[in-house]
Formats: structure tokens, sequence, C-alpha cells
């Protein structure tokens, strides 16, 4: 197990890249050398074993026909017309005398061992009588091999008189058979083993049978091993009814296969080895890379230190290496913007919420309640001290930093409420949806009030005239648009230029500047939002102001990870 | 005696075999050497007339390993006796020790080997026979007013033949002292007939001057005199030949002038007496008086050629 874990970690298991690239190489190249060999070896033996066979049908039918060959020379020779010298030997013998037979006995001799001469394998040739005297080219004397029968016949292996292993064959002297002789002819046994000396296979053999079944020869003495399995092929010999038998044994085919075999596998190892060096190198070449951009990432992921990324070579692992190094410097990056990001806009938050709370509004506030108190304006004071409390629920809005469109207008209402009582009814305010699903939906809070706040300090307070606060909430295509307007004072072009100017981020702002209140909702709904939402300011001199505000959509999603994020 | 002569029909005829019927194995030194014919003739007329079974078994030219595989092979048929021609070595006297060793008697005919162990010994007195032939050489040379030295050469079969080499012992004895001769050498025909005959003519052709040719066999005297030229033709011009061996066509050869004198053997006895007396020891126990039987000697010269032709048949078998 541990060995597994070391070679796992080593970049060895059998879910790493490197293991399923070597696996992938030495099945791609197993596969077809492995189809090629099986079929090969498969193709190759039955070649072999029709090969063969045919060779095998043919070496007995050639041993077949070198025995036909031999033997009917033999008969030949034992085929003579009527032989005066035979002839008269024989009536001599069969009556009892030898007188005279000299010059018969030694013509016959001479003529017998003149063939023995002429005829390799020919050991004897012999006339046989009846009572067992025979005459052959080693004399004249007596034998226990008696022929019989007026036919051809073959017989032996024997053991003739001289300790030689023959074969004999033999025919009636006379073509009637009548004069009971035979002649007859010892084929050494040696000459029958050089014509079967022809082998369909190294350890194969061919050997003869007669007709009863019985071994007439054999290389392997009388015996034919049949314990093995053996491929055979049969053939009758005409001229002597033996059978030929050749034998090879099947495994000696194999044997011959098994040098294809060894090419095969060798040829198949030798691949693999190779193709196992090259899968081993071509692996590394790709999976080093990739485990060091992968050991790398996993750094990245405690400390992104992209510098730090090697990059080598010029392929698709360098180009990624190179892409994921300035990815992980662009993630740092823009987590480094979003910290900032977050931080103001907590920081806006923070500053927008701290001047709606200003001590100078709660005071005022208090004081108007306590004079309609005083006044026993109760109603009045109830409706004013809800008012406030639901200015200031809203403005906390239970830590929430993304409240429904309905809730910022309830809280801008409350707002112009108050401030309407706190500045003794001088203006009207108007709040106008003009969709009224806009309600729903979703924005930062705390957007509005300031523009309001400057529409009644800075545009209607300044003139005297009723003034006129209208908050107009409409939907476009791509987001919420805040329309506050108001009849107040306005502003000069150039004044109004320099506040464009500033919000735009074209002209740098200063804290002191009077448009603090709306550069703080401008870089809140830009940061939220995007640099194409936010504030525009439109102005007539002693006409009035109009801010326009332009919010993007929130879903729910989007808002609960701004609120996470935030 | 009816009776008598329907017993040896019926063993001759191998109708019956007697349940003792002997079996004697006849081993000529070859069968192509038709010298042994007469022995062949006689040993089997000698084996019907005594109710025995005769083998006559012989290499078709001798050879040591060819008389080896005979002996060999009667010994394995168990026969009961051997009577055989053989050279003197060790390897033949190994074999007929084998054959005493399994109940065999051996004798030998024509040529002996006195150490053997064999029983006896039938067979011509071959000292003398080479005697005899020097001493006529002597007489012809004589008769031609030759005094030598003459220069010779000697055709013999076998080495080892201890009858062939008594008959050198006996010629050489004969002319001691009596004629220079001086022996150019001495051709040895391993008992081949043929081989003999071209020895003979390629020896004259290469050497016709040479004198006197002694034939210790009558090995090339089965051919017609027409068939060696050489030897013709030397001896139509002085050359003197002389051998051992007398037949039909030896005694042609005497006739037409290609010898000057033969000694024979009698071969025909020599056959009948191995079967007759190894019977006799078969049956009885009775060996001969001497271990060497004497068979006569015959000799023919221009003399008595005639008369010999007449006594001699052709064998016919050249």
């Amino acid at each position: 197990m541990k060995l597994i874990k070391l070679a796992r970690n080593a970049g060895w298991g059998i879910h790493s890249i490197r293991t399923r690239l070597i696996l992938s190489y030495l099945a791609t190249a197993l596969l077809p050398v492995a189809i090629l060999g099986w079929l090969s070896v498969d193709v190759y033996l039955g070649s072999m074993t029709e090969r063969v066979t045919d060779y095998s049908v043919e070496v007995v039918n050639r041993v077949a026909q070198d025995i036909d060959e031999y033997f009917r020379d033999i008969d030949f020779l034992l085929t003579r017309d009527p032989d005066f010298y035979i002839d008269q030997f024989i009536k001599l013998v069969q009556n009892n005398s030898v007188t005279n037979s000299r010059k018969y006995v030694f013509r016959i001799w001479e003529d017998f061992n003149n063939l023995r001469r002429v005829k390799p394998g020919l050991e004897d040739i012999a006339i046989t009588f009846a009572d067992g005297r025979i005459l052959s080219s080693y004399g004249f004397y007596f034998t226990d091999f008696v022929p019989h029968g007026n036919t051809v016949s073959y017989s032996g292996p024997r053991v003739n008189r001289f300790g030689k292993e023959v074969v004999t064959m033999v025919r009636p002297y006379a073509s009637d058979g009548r004069r009971d002789v035979w002649v007859s002819a010892d084929i050494n046994l040696e000459r029958l083993a050089s014509m079967a000396n022809l082998k369909a296979s190294p350890r194969g053999y061919v050997y003869i049978m007669d007709q009863d079944g019985q071994i007439v020869f054999s290389p392997h003495g009388h015996e034919v091993e049949d314990s093995e399995e053996v491929l055979i092929n049969t053939v009758d010999s005409e001229v002597t009814g033996w059978k030929i038998v050749s034998v090879v044994y099947a495994d000696e085919v194999e044997a011959e296969l098994a040098y294809l075999k060894r090419l095969t596998y060798g040829g198949i190892t030798l691949v693999l080895v190779g193709v196992g060096f090259l899968a081993v190198y071509l692996s590394h070449a790709i999976s080093h890379p990739i485990r060091r951009l992968q050991e790398f990432a996993r750094q990245a992921t405690l400390d992104a230190a992209a510098e730090d990324l090697p990059v080598a070579g010029r392929d698709e692992i360098a180009q990624l290496s190179t892409d994921f190094r300035t990815m992980l410097a662009r993630i740092g990056e823009l987590m480094s913007e979003n910290l900032k990001e977050q931080k103001l806009l907590r920081k806006l938050e923070i500053e927008s919420l701290t001047n709606q709370i200003k001590p100078h509004f709660i005071y005022n506030t208090l004081d108007m309640i306590i004079g309609q108190l005083e006044q026993e304006q109760t109603e009045e004071a109830i409706y004013l001290i809800e008012a406030l409390g639901n200015f200031f629920r809203l403005s906390l809005s239970q830590g929430r930093e993304i409240v429904k469109v309905a809730s910022e207008i309830e809280h801008v209402r409350n707002y112009l409420y108050i401030q309407q009582l706190r500045h003794g009814q001088g203006y009207q305010y108007h709040i106008q949806v003009q969709e009224p699903e806009v309600l729903e939906f979703l924005m930062p809070r705390l957007l509005l009030q300031p523009l309001v706040e400057n529409a009644i300090f800075h545009g209607i307070l300044r003139a005297d005239r009723p003034g006129r606060v209208e908050v107009l909430v409409s939907r476009s295509h791509d987001g919420i648009v805040f329309t506050v307007s108001d009849n107040g004072v306005g502003m000069k072009p150039e004044e109004l230029e320099q506040i464009n100017g500033i919000l735009a981020g074209e002209i740098p702002a200063q804290e002191d500047r009077p448009c603090f209140g709306l550069m703080n909702v401008q870089k809140r709904a830009q940061l939220i939002f995007g640099k194409e939402y936010g504030l525009t300011l439109e102005s007539e001199p002693g006409q009035g102001t109009r801010t326009i505000l332009k919010i993007g959509f929130l879903d729910e999603q989007l808002a609960l990870e701004a609120e996470e994020s935030a | 005696m009816v009776w008598t002569a329907l017993a040896v029909f019926l063993l001759l005829s191998g109708g019956v075999q007697a349940e003792d019927q002997l079996t004697i194995g006849f081993v000529p030194r070859s069968l192509d050497n038709p010298i042994f014919l007469d022995a062949f003739e006689n040993a089997h007329q000698k084996a019907m007339e005594l109710g025995v079974r005769l083998e006559w078994l012989a290499p078709w030219g001798f050879s040591t390993e060819g008389q080896l595989a005979v002996m060999e092979s009667l010994i394995g048929q168990g026969v009961d006796g051997i009577v055989v021609s053989v050279n003197d070595v060790p390897e033949i006297q190994g074999a007929i020790q084998r054959a005493l060793d399994n109940g065999i008697p051996v004798i030998t005919f024509d040529a002996d080997s006195p150490t053997s162990g064999r029983l006896f010994h039938i067979g011509i007195d071959n000292f003398k026979a080479g005697w005899e032939a020097g001493k006529a050489l002597v007489r012809i040379a004589q008769a031609r007013g030759l005094e030598g030295p003459l220069s010779a050469v000697i055709m013999s079969g076998e080495p080892d033949a201890l009858n062939l080499i008594e008959r050198m012992d006996g010629f050489f004895g004969a002319i001691e002292g009596e004629l220079g001769l001086e022996v150019d050498e001495i051709l040895y025909n391993r008992d081949n007939v043929d081989l003999a005959t071209i020895m003979v003519e390629d020896y004259l052709k290469a050497n016709p001057e040479v004198d006197v040719f002694f034939f210790t066999g009558g090995w090339p005297f089965y051919v017609p005199s027409d068939a060696m030229p050489a030897f013709k033709q030397w001896a139509h011009a002085g050359g003197i030949a002389v051998g051992i061996d007398i037949f039909y066509d030896a005694l042609l050869l005497l006739r037409d002038g290609l010898l000057q004198y033969l000694v024979g053997q009698d071969m025909a006895s020599m056959g009948a007496l191995g079967v007759e007396l190894l019977v006799d020891y078969l049956r009885g126990g009775q060996l001969p008086e001497t271990v060497f039987v004497e068979v006569g000697l015959t000799y023919a010269s221009h003399e008595n050629l005639d008369e010999l032709l007449q006594i001699y048949e052709p064998w016919l078998v050249k």
C-alpha cells in the first residue's frame, strides 16, 4: 500500500494522465502487433500443417514408388525365362543326384552372385525345393524357410542364415507352379531402410506394414511409437501390397511455429519496450509541465506567486502555463481591485448612512415632535414619529445592503415627509412610479435619499417660491431610472459642467466640495453596476435641477452575492 | 536290400528326416573356384550314400570374413560336424575353436590349420606336390639346355594358406642345387580366378622376359588359351609354366603349350573322404590312424596328356 501510495504521488496512479498515456500508447501498439502476430501464427500454422501433409503424402508416394520400382526389378530378376542350368539342376536334385551338376551349380552360383553384385540390397537369391534344400548364392544347403503357394508373396522381416535382417520375395519358379520349386530373393532390410529414409519432418519417419498389419520395417525397430499425437499419411505399394506410412509428430509442426512465435513475441516485446520507453518519455514530456502547473496551481491557491511558475518550451502546455500565469496575475489584480472596491463601497455606505443621521436632522426632528406634542398635535406627532422611525428602520434595513425599490421609495417618502414638516410645508413632493413591478426590483439602499436631500437643500430651499420635488421611477431596457426633479434655483452651466465632470471622473473630486453626497451615490452605483450606470445632472439656472440615477437590474442571486461580498 | 534302398531314398528325398540324421557342413574356400566342384559332387554323393544331410556353404569369392560368417552360420544351425578348407589365421582358428566348444567336430581339407584343434586333415602332401612341380621344371629346363639362373614369377592364392606355402616350399626345395632361379615376384590372386587370369596377362605383358611361371594352384587355368594371348605368346616364345591342379581346362592349356607340367590333387577324394571320415567319427567315434589323411597326386605332361583328356571331363564352367 505504501508503495502504491508512493507511486501515486509520483504520478504513477492509475488515474494519472501519465499512466493513462503510457497505457494508451502500449495498448495502441500492442493491439495491432498482437492481432498481426496472432493472425500470422494462425495462418502460418494452417499453411504449415497443409504443407507438411502435402509433403508427407509426397514422401509416402515417393517411398512407395521406390519400393515398387525396386521390387519390379527384383521380380524381373526372378521372372526369368526357363533357365537351362537351373532346369537341369532342378531335375538332378529332384532325382536325388548331384552327379555332373557342377557346370550347372557353378553357373547358377555365378549368376546369383553377379545379380547380388549389380543389385544393391539383394542379400541373396535362391532356388528352394519343397524338401527344404536350397541353392543360393552361398551354396547348396538346407533351410527351414520353405515357401508355399503358387503366387508371388512377400515375407519378413526375418534373420537369414547369415544373421542379416531381410525381407523375402518369393515366386514359383515355373509359371504353372508344378515343380514345387520357388525362386526367392532376400532383400536386406537396410535397403528398405534407405528407401524409407525419407521423412516429412526432422523427427518424423516412414515405416512399412504388410497387409496383415505386421511391421515390415520401422526405423524404431518393430515398435511404432504411438504415444504422441501424430499426423499419419498412408499409401499402398502396388507391387508388394505393403502400406507405406508416414509419421509426423504434431509437436514438430508446432515446434517449427515456435520460431515464428518467438519472433512474434520478441517483436511484440521489442515494440512494447520501445513504445514503453517512448510512452514514458512522451508522457513525461506532457505530464511533467502539467504536473508542475498542477503543483503551481495548488500552491497558487495558497499563495498566488505567479511569477514563480516556470514556463519552458513553446508547446500548448507552455502556452497554457503562460496563460495561467497571466490569469493568476489578473485574478490577483481583480481580487485586489475587488477588495478595494468592497472597502470603498463599504466606506461609501457608511458615509451615506452617517450623512443621513446627521445630529441636527435628528435634533430638529425631535424638536419638531416635541413642539407638536406641546401643541397637543398628538396625531401629527405620532405620524412624524412613525415617519422618523420608518426612516431609520429603512436606513438600517436590518443591515442588508440590497433592498427592494419599494423600500427605498418608502424611505425617501418618509424623508420627504419629515423634511416637509421641518420646513413648514414650504414645498410639495410627488413620487411617481410608472411601472409598479419596478417596486419589487432590488437596488442598493440609500441611493435616492441624497438626491432628494440635494433637491431640497440646494434647490428649492434656496428659491423664494413654493418648491416642488418630484421623484419619478421608471424602467428602461437595461435598468431602473430614478429622476429627482426640483424647481429650485438651478445651477449655472459651468457649475453643472463641473459637477458632471466630477461625477464622470473627469475632474478630481474634493472632500469639501458640495457634491460630496452625489459622489457617494455615483461611486456606489458604478461600483455595483459599472461605469455605464450612475448619475447625470441636468439644470437650468432659476428653473431647477433634474438628477437622473440609472442603475442596473439585480436578481436575487446577484443581490445575495453582492450582499455577501459586502 | 530293398528295404535299405527304400530307406536311403526316403532320407535323400527329404520325405522323412530321421531323428538322428546327421548334418555335415562342408566349407570350401570359395564358390568361385571350380577346383572344389569335384569335392562338391563327391561329397554330396557320399552324403547321400551315408544318409546324412550335407550343407555346402562358402562365400562366392574367398574372404576370411565371408568364411567366418559361414562358419558362424553352421555353428548357429547346430550342424553335427564341419569340413573346412581354411587359411591358417587366428580368426579362422577362433571359429574352429568356437565350433569345437559347441560340440561340433571340425576337420580340414585342402588347406589345413594344424594348431586350430581340428580333428584331422584330409589333403594332398602339398610339399610333395610343390616338389614334383619343381623337379619337372628342372627336367624341362635341362632338356632345353637352360642352366640358369632363370627369372621366375610365382602365383599363389592367399599368403596365409598353409597348403600353398607348403607347395612353394616343396617347389623351391626341388630346384635347390639343381637350377638357378631368381624369383622376381609372387603374385597373390586372393583365390580369385578372374583376377588370376588378369594378373598373369598383365604381368607377362609387362615382363615378357621372365623365364618361369610357377602356379601353386590352378586359378587361371579355367579359360581357353586364346583368352590369354600374352601368356600364350610368352609360352610359345620359350617360357616355362608349371603348376598344381589338374582339370580338363588345365589339360587343354597343357595341350596348347601354355603349360608344361601339372601336378594334380584329388579333390574328389577329399570331398568324399571328408564326409565319410567325419560321419565315421560322429557315428562311431572312429578317427583315422593319423591326423593327416593324404590323398594321392596325379601328374600331367605331354606324355600322358591324351590319356588324361579321356579321363577328365570338361566342366564347362567358364
